[in-house]
């Protein structure tokens, strides 16, 4: 799977087809409007160019090729100012209408695309904190069983005694994630 | 500015070392998914519904 920034062409397919998918396992069109609307105000926020402490950037998870997310990624870039004060932070991970509905009737493939597009969003967040000149990542865990998995993940990342150029912490409801060497060169 | 590494060779050496990390993160998520159990981190994905 692929994690890429949407643009006006993939945020348009992705809330077309979600809506589709919406109508056919009754969830309601209105709510994937709702769901997808934070992407059409930060592409028009990004358009505009407004700057800010702030910067939501929408990115998504798609097959390869495609134009039409299976996930969408509510990244946020936090700059204050220096490399050390900027952090990329994944607030959260939303599923296609589809694969929600299939993945609460277990259907087993539809589980096994929402744990690779997690991996493909935290792996490819990890990755685009550099792009984005931020030398962190922080990873919001927003109920109770996402932050035991997260604990658990920070658990086998901490216990790698091959790598441990990933330095994990949690600080109340986020998983820290940041390179050693970074945080080195930093100092 | 030393000679005895050029940009180039520096920034391959980065990217060598970012490419690493990934792995590292990589396997750490497989291990992760393994001892949670898939459903419960697709559970914990998933809308939290609002009870009417």
């Amino acid at each position: 799977m692929e994690f890429r920034q949407f643009d006006r062409e993939s945020y348009e397919a992705t809330l077309d087809k979600w809506r589709s998918e919406a109508e056919q396992y009754d969830f309601f069109p209105e709510e994937v409007e709702r769901k997808l609307c934070w992407i059409d105000n930060a592409l028009t926020t990004a358009e505009s160019a407004v700057t800010s402490q702030q910067t939501v950037i929408p990115y998504g998870v798609f097959q390869p090729g495609s134009i039409v997310a299976a996930a969408t990624c509510e990244l946020v870039l936090s700059d204050r100012g220096s490399l050390s004060d900027k952090w990329l932070k994944l607030l959260k991970v939303t599923m296609s209408p589809e694969i929600e509905a299939l993945s609460e009737e277990e259907d087993l493939a539809a589980i096994d695309t929402t744990i690779h597009a997690y991996r493909a969003a935290t792996l490819g967040a990890y990755s685009a904190r550099l792009e984005h000149a931020a030398d962190t990542l922080k990873l919001f865990g927003r109920n109770a069983d996402l932050q035991r998995f997260q604990i658990m993940l920070m658990a086998f990342i901490q216990q790698d005694p091959e790598h441990s150029s990933i330095v994990a912490s949690k600080q109340g409801r986020w998983l820290v994630l940041k390179s050693a060497t970074t945080t080195e060169e930093c100092l | 500015m030393s000679t005895q590494h050029p940009t180039s060779a520096a920034f391959v050496r980065k990217m060598q070392q970012h490419s690493e990390e990934l792995r590292c993160l990589a396997r750490a998520f497989d291990q992760a998914v393994l001892a949670f159990e898939p459903q419960k981190l697709a559970a914990a994905l998933r809308e939290e519904k609002v009870a009417s």
